[in-house]
């Protein structure tokens, strides 16, 4: 199999693979790396390649499978949204502030990964410290979108939507505090799954906006997402927001019939507060036919607008965030991005009266989202306007001046999937996302799973020179 | 809305211990007008003594310290007598 072949496996096939000796642990990292050494000049995705760690720890998986202690992540190659602490190995939040802070010990869910034996490539690119946008006056360049490298990833789970999307790593986690992992899955045409606060430990992960901030797997299947969910989830008691929720076994139950799923339509959302373009309604259109064939029940849902969600979130982050960063932006205010400052430096102004405003205010939105699945089992909706942007196109105020569909479900307090959805004309990935009540990660990663098959977005890749 | 003129800012700030350049400064003034209206947009109206508990949560109390201390014990039940005592006492 050719290094571009390895690539482009989806976990589930590697880990097959592995198990049937008909790849070798230390042949599908190679091959990665081979592939990140062609392609990551041009996309940016990675900030860090540990080679060597990761041929080490291939040789340790390949010990791992032929002594049979092998499971379903052993020798997966995977990387992390450099947010995500890794003893020994620089981790930066993409900001000149940390460019030489190595931490002394993992993040809980890398921890849980490396136990499960995967083969870590490297360190993604973010926005810096997951907020702001593409910042070209950082150390590091920002990711570019592997379907066409003019173009925006989405942020800020950046590096982690290129690199799976390019298949410079199987899978990915990413970090979601107002859709920084399912607008990066959208944008790059990968899946990503924003989980339930308090179903994944934080514990290591440099925060944004603790009440909102979600860590989460990102890779080219929901089924991959479930596999990796499965490694990650469960309670961490080190970890304030971890909830002990009874253990689930998601990749189990993905391929599930979803016959008889109530699917709610949030077509205000899409037509009106954030408009779809007209391939992407279309999608929309289409995808509802295919739920229907799928056995679901399709109506229409509401919920109150985007705007409000969206209102509460940005001031929720703003404020939390400013607080995380006060003493450094007293001193070191020249060393952040422009992005990172616009976004962040509101905070100084907003008074406690207003952040307790918007966390009441989030209290009623929750409910409101939990009366919501009275009627229906799943939301669904564009995570997006529609594809990609150029990343000319971006402004480092675009955080505040277009609302993002995607902070409902950071706001709401619930599970949220992406998956590919289509194509526009150009061939550029259009996300479809579906978002359920608390807990319900493993009907989500079901119907996900169910229509990537019914569509088969997942047979086109990127294609390069 | 919670409008702030540049210098009602700079005043503010001068509090935070920060000193923007002017070029800072106009990029925050764009920022503070959003997140303004966001913050004029939520509402209000809520009773007072309206959700009190969204700060935070307590652990629930381990077993060994939900007994409540000053509760009367339970009289004590008397042990069935063993067989072997029973054939002893024959």
């Amino acid at each position: 199999m050719s290094a571009g072949d390895l690539g482009y496996l989806t976990i589930a096939e590697a880990a097959r693979l592995l198990a049937a000796r008909k790849v070798s642990a230390i042949e599908l990292t190679r091959a990665l790396l081979a592939r990140i050494a062609a392609l990551d000049p041009t996309l940016n995705a990675y900030i860090t390649v540990t080679e060597h760690q990761a041929l080490a720890a291939a040789r340790a998986a390949q010990r791992r499978l032929d002594s049979g202690d092998g499971g379903p992540l052993t020798a997966i190659p995977l990387a992390y949204k450099d947010i995500y602490e890794t003893a020994g190995v620089r981790t930066t939040a993409h900001s000149r502030l940390l460019a030489d802070n190595v931490p002394k010990t993992d993040a809980e869910t890398v921890r849980r990964l490396a136990q499960a034996g995967v083969v870590m490539l490297g360190k993604l690119a973010t926005h810096e410290f997951a907020v702001g946008g593409p910042a070209f006056d950082l150390p590091w360049p920002p990711a570019r979108n592997p379907w066409d490298p003019r173009r925006f990833t989405g942020g800020s789970s950046s590096g982690a939507g290129a690199a799976v999307a390019a298949g410079l790593a199987l899978g990915a986690l990413g970090s979601d505090t107002g859709g920084s992992i399912r607008l990066p899955a959208a944008y790059c045409g990968i899946a990503g799954l924003k989980p339930t606060p308090g179903l994944v430990s934080r514990r290591g992960v440099i925060p944004l906006a603790p009440s909102l901030d979600t860590a989460g797997p990102m890779a080219w299947t929901a089924r991959d997402c479930a596999i990796l969910l499965d490694a990650i989830a469960g309670h961490d008691a080190a970890d304030p927001a971890s909830v002990a929720v009874p253990r689930t076994t998601y990749a189990r139950g993905v391929a599930d019939s979803v016959k008889g799923l109530r699917v709610g339509l949030l077509r205000r959302h899409y037509e009106r507060d954030v408009p779809g373009t007209p391939e992407a309604l279309r999608m929309m259109t289409e995808a509802a036919a295919v739920l229907r064939d799928l056995g679901c029940r399709v109506s229409e849902a509401s919920l109150p607008p985007i705007a409000e969600f969206n209102g509460v979130g940005r001031i929720l982050i703003c404020s939390e965030a400013y607080a995380l960063h006060e003493a450094t932006l007293r001193t070191r205010l020249a060393e952040y991005s422009r992005a990172f400052r616009v976004r962040v430096l509101a905070g100084a102004l907003i008074r406690a009266a207003d952040y307790i405003a918007a966390q009441r205010r989030r209290t009623d939105l929750i409910a409101q989202m939990a009366a919501a699945f009275a009627t229906v089992d799943v939301l669904v909706t564009l995570p997006t306007a529609g594809a990609a942007p150029l990343l000319t196109e971006q402004r480092p105020d675009d955080g505040f001046a277009q609302p993002f569909a995607t902070t409902v479900a950071n706001v709401g307090a619930v599970p949220a999937l992406v998956v590919c959805g289509g194509f526009t004309a150009q061939g550029l990935p259009l996300g479809i996302e579906f978002i359920g009540p608390a807990w319900a990660e493993a009907r989500l990663l079901r119907l996900g799973h169910q229509f990537e098959r019914a569509t088969g977005t997942r047979d086109r890749r990127p294609v390069f020179q | 809305m919670p409008s702030l003129t540049p210098n009602d800012m700079q005043a503010l700030l001068a509090n935070t211990g920060l000193t923007l350049n002017p070029g800072q400064m106009a990029d925050l003034v764009l920022a503070w007008r959003q997140v303004a209206a966001m913050i004029a947009a939520i509402p209000r109206d809520r009773p007072m003594a309206d959700d009190q508990a969204f700060a935070f949560r307590l652990a629930p109390p381990a077993p060994a310290q939900t007994r409540d201390p000053v509760r009367k014990k339970a009289p004590v039940r008397k042990k069935a007598p063993s067989r072997k005592s029973v054939r002893a006492r024959r």
